[in-house]
């Protein structure tokens, strides 16, 4: 099973990709690694910040839909290039209401540490967040 | 003479005008509370607002007043069950993890340096969160 | 395993068994404490399960007795059930009693008339292909049985 290496603030943590599930869309965020970019406190989807995968948009529809993220989890919507990783409660939300995004990957190693990273931003604003392949 | 309040955002002035003939127990409550010093952060469900918290006026028992869910731009919005003050710079709405809608009082406009306050406002998601003070605006 | 699942979330586990497979299933004492608590305190807990009609690639089963029939309110809610992911909904006007909720896929919790929220309680551990399957097996089979009990060295 594939593995990546995300580092936020010099904290970093370990995510599995969802293989299985989201085959099509775990490809895609595999082939636009490595990447560093900035990572956005959400502000529609609750607990939760963002990043850009424009490699994503490539996917055509969902795998794996779904609305609720929950802490630890990265869920994608390819059709925006984006990725939203969750520290409590979370919901993909626009201005327009609830969407759905493909869930592809949870946070294995180091979760807490990582979250607690993320809650900050609702302090602090932007990081930069860096993503590498790790095994796989 | 409407009651007003003065509002200082990270060390921009602005001016605010309760809407006290609208929502005149609402109004009551938030100007006893006055002044008040908080931290102004980005809202996390409502879109493009920033918030406070001014948790001596949380009261799930006060009925709203002066009802919207979709907060005007330039808008302060008050929600009585978190005491919950919003400030809209964009499209923003009454919001949380468990209402994807919900109603709020629109408790005021404000009138003066709109674009420098709501800069600040909308700086909060990139940057943070920034001190914000409110106070009774004495005639002048 | 643990650090297959978050190497932060070494809470309890249960055993879980429907149609002869069985499984262990982390729970998820930070994310639902009291719904956590109520439905240990349930524990043996036998009910028969049957597949959802609005809400996916689920089960579900309706539990009432035990303190879990009476836990009152949602923690941690989401509409979105992950698949392994058990799933409590709490009683509810016109819904007395809990609901147990179980997924083997793609599932979403659902009313004739739209979303609902359920508290996610855990999840079943890697090695529950069996388990999956049993659950996806209800949907050609029909109801079945749920028993949930403490893991041996949880």
């Amino acid at each position: 099973m594939k593995t990546v290496q995300i580092e936020v603030d010099g904290v970093v943590a370990e995510a599995e990709l969802l293989e299985d599930r989201a085959p099509r869309t775990t490809a895609a965020f595999w082939d636009a690694l490595p990447i560093t970019t900035a990572l956005t406190h959400t502000i529609w989807s609750g607990r939760a910040c963002g990043f850009s995968v424009e490699r994503l948009r490539s996917v055509d529809g969902l795998e794996h839909g779904v609305c609720s993220i929950y802490p630890g989890a990265l869920v994608a919507r390819p059709d925006a290039g984006e990725v939203l990783l969750s520290y409590g409660a979370a919901e993909y939300r626009t201005v327009l209401g609830v969407q759905y995004g493909t869930r592809i990957a949870r946070l294995v190693r180091n979760q807490a540490a990582m979250l607690a990273v993320l809650e900050r931003m609702h302090d602090e604003g932007d990081k930069t967040i860096t993503i590498k392949r790790a095994g796989g | 003479m409407p009651k007003r309040i003065r509002l200082t955002l990270d060390g921009v002035e602005a001016v605010a005008r309760l809407n006290e003939e609208a929502a005149p127990e609402t109004v009551a409550k938030f100007w006893a509370a006055l002044p008040v010093e908080e931290t102004l952060r980005h809202v996390r469900w409502g879109g493009e607002a920033g918030y406070i918290l001014i948790r001596k006026l949380a009261d799930k028992t006060q009925p709203i007043e002066n009802r919207i869910s979709i907060y005007p731009p330039a808008s302060i919005g008050f929600r009585p069950e978190h005491g919950e003050v919003a400030f809209s710079y964009g499209q923003a709405q009454a919001r949380d993890h468990v209402r994807p809608a919900t109603w709020a009082c629109h408790l005021a406009t404000i009138e003066t340096n709109v674009d420098a306050f709501f800069a600040k406002v909308r700086a909060t998601r990139a940057e943070g969160g920034k001190p914000i003070r409110l106070a009774r605006e004495e005639s002048r | 395993m643990a650090e297959k699942t978050g190497d932060d979330r070494r809470g309890t586990s249960i055993e879980l068994t429907v149609s002869g497979a069985s499984a262990r299933v982390a729970l998820w004492d930070d994310l639902a404490p009291q719904t956590v608590a109520a439905l240990l305190e349930s524990l043996p807990l036998e009910a028969p399960l049957q597949h959802c009609k609005w809400s996916g690639s689920a089960c579900f089963a309706d539990v009432s007795k035990g303190a879990i029939a009476g836990v009152s309110g949602l923690e941690s809610p989401v509409v979105s059930i992950y698949p392994g992911v058990l799933a409590v909904r709490p009683p509810a006007p016109g819904a007395p009693g809990a609901e147990l909720l179980i997924a083997y896929g793609d599932a979403e919790y659902r009313w004739p008339d739209g979303r609902r929220q359920v508290t996610p309680v855990g999840e079943l551990e890697p090695g529950a292909g069996a388990v999956l399957d049993a659950l996806a097996a209800t949907a050609a089979k029909g109801r079945t049985t749920i028993r949930l009990r403490l893991a041996e060295g949880r």
